[in-house]
């Protein structure tokens, strides 16, 4: 058996596993070099934007729902109960088309992960989770200065009221990067390195799968392996869900702490 | 060494730094997807579902209605009916009593005529019956003063046979 | 031990670039192995006295799921960190 293994590995066949570049990173197509390189990143995430538009546009308006408009419906619902009201409250369904948005993208960015001839998540890449992570800051910075103006939202977002004052001068410092440095960041980070952790476990498990194919030698270990690459395949679909749903979910209770300071 | 180290920060592709270009196709698409939503796709949505949330209320609201109308109309019905009720009732208890009446009538009345034939027929009975002891005790002195006479060779006369029977039959019977 | 030995042996022999190459290889392993642990306990036991709260009030389970999964997301942050300090090492 050994033997094989190494008759393979003597004729390349062996257990290679792709450098990281080769699997997140993709050539430019058009406007090469530029502020503006349009790759597959940039494709996805195109798509991302016209897939949801074109779902809202072709969903009938009928006043019993059926196939696409149960699904926006659906969806819009889902905002509703599962992110806007637990998260801000009634008053909050005026970021409705906000969190709706940030669902749909970051979900659809996602599921591309799984989707055959893509099989890349956009936001694998750090780019659109950074541009998400600074818009949610913006936008609950903006929701809390308009709510309690300026001063009013520095000071309730410097730590709990009735310290002692010169505990302030700890707790300050603190709270301030807790929440306009690490809250950003870890919105980001958290759905990168999700989607670039699933992304590679899945490059793994194909490249396994591919190497067994190769290799006869080793064949009977292949439907164990194809059978966690198609269960792992479940999961990220999952993952992509609720990545999506956990971003907007977010994204509302910092818009909501925004809004209501002591809630 | 420098060259060294100026190749691999060359070579290096570093996978987490957010490179420009995807952050401006991100950004740009992310922005055309919350502006279509704000102003395009969501508005025509939330309309046909408040549409439908209003219909649904109309509705409920309608049937709470004619639910309320129905409970209106059966306490009129109720209503309407009590008098007659009343009056229904008040002749069945009339008709009741009169019939009452009539048969305690009628009973009382064949009582007394049953009371008058039995006191007929007992009396008839009575007549029969001293009558027929009457004979029967004649009859037996009459033979007994025979048998008695044959017995002791001596007239027995008629007469005293009689009261001897007379006498027996009362204590007998 | 002689694995070690004979990593040692090549240590002395790499150039000093191999041998940062290595010790950020090694320790990438370590960084998101321990970085693991901590999430993995606080996961489990936020879900599992979520559930245990779920089956005491049915009716409030939306709410507490909703607080389940955002729990989930701050803990899960602190693993995924980890990762991105692994990636950090052994890809930057």
């Amino acid at each position: 058996m050994s033997i094989s293994i190494f008759a393979a590995e003597a004729e390349g066949g062996g257990l290679v596993f792709p450098p990281i570049g080769n699997i997140v990173e993709w050539p430019e197509y058009l406007f090469e070099g530029t502020f503006a390189g349009f790759n597959k990143i940039s494709l996805i995430a195109v798509l991302s934007m016209a897939i949801p538009t074109i779902m809202f546009l072709a969903a009938s308006r009928n006043k019993i729902p059926s196939g696409l408009q149960n699904i926006v419906e659906g969806s819009v619902e889902f905002i509703d109960n599962q992110v806007i009201l637990p998260a801000i409250g009634p008053d909050g369904f005026k970021f409705r088309p906000l969190l709706i948005s940030i669902f749909f993208f970051v979900f659809i960015g996602n599921i591309f992960e799984v989707i055959p001839t893509f099989q890349m998540p956009m936001n694998a890449r750090m780019a659109t989770p950074a541009i998400l992570g600074i818009l949610v800051l913006f936008v609950f910075v903006t929701v809390g200065v308009k709510a309690q103006g300026l001063g009013g939202y520095l000071k309730s977002s410097a730590g709990p009221s009735g310290l002692p004052k010169p505990m302030y001068l700890l707790v300050t410092p603190i709270e301030y990067l807790s929440t306009f440095i690490v809250r950003p960041f870890s919105l980001a980070v958290r759905l990168f390195a999700n989607m670039l952790a699933g992304h590679i476990l899945l490059v793994t498990f194909g490249v396994l799968c591919i190497t067994l194919w190769q290799t006869n030698a080793l064949a009977l270990v292949l439907p164990f392996s194809f059978g966690m690459l198609v269960a792992l395949t479940g999961f990220e679909i999952m993952v992509s869900f609720l990545q999506g749903f956990v971003f907007a979910l977010l994204a509302a209770v910092y818009i909501g702490g925004a809004l209501h300071p002591h809630h | 060494m420098l060259t060294l180290f100026a190749a691999e920060t060359e070579e290096v592709i570093n996978p987490i730094l957010p490179e420009i270009p995807e952050m401006f196709w991100g950004g740009l698409m992310f922005a055309l997807l919350y502006v279509l939503m704000r102003y395009v796709l969501l508005p025509p949505v939330e309309r046909t579902m408040e549409e439908r949330d209003q219909a649904l209320r109309a509705d409920w609201d309608a049937a709470k209605a004619a639910e309320a109308k129905v409970a209106g109309a059966d306490a009129e019905l109720a209503d309407a009916l009590a008098p007659a009720k009343a009056e229904a009732a008040a002749t069945i208890e009339k008709a009741r009593v009169e019939a009452e009446a009539e048969r305690d009538q009628i009973i009382s009345g064949a009582q007394a005529e049953i009371d008058a034939m039995r006191q007929m027929a007992t009396s008839q009975i009575e007549a029969a019956r001293a009558e027929a002891m009457g004979g029967v005790g004649s009859q037996v002195a009459e033979l007994t003063a025979q048998a008695t006479s044959k017995v002791i060779d001596r007239p027995v006369s008629a007469t005293d046979a009689q009261g001897i029977v007379n006498r027996i039959m009362s204590e007998r019977s | 031990m002689s694995a070690i030995s004979t990593a040692i042996e090549l240590a002395v022999e790499a150039t000093p670039a191999e041998q940062k190459n290595a010790a950020a290889a090694s320790s990438a392993g370590f960084a998101y192995g321990l970085a693991a642990i901590g999430p993995g306990i606080g996961i489990g036991y936020l879900v599992g006295q979520s559930v245990q709260a779920m089956a005491r009030q049915p009716e409030a389970a939306g709410q507490v799921q909703t607080t389940m999964f955002l729990g989930i997301a701050f803990v899960e942050a602190l693993a995924l960190i980890g990762f991105v300090v692994f990636i950090l090492l052994k890809f930057a």
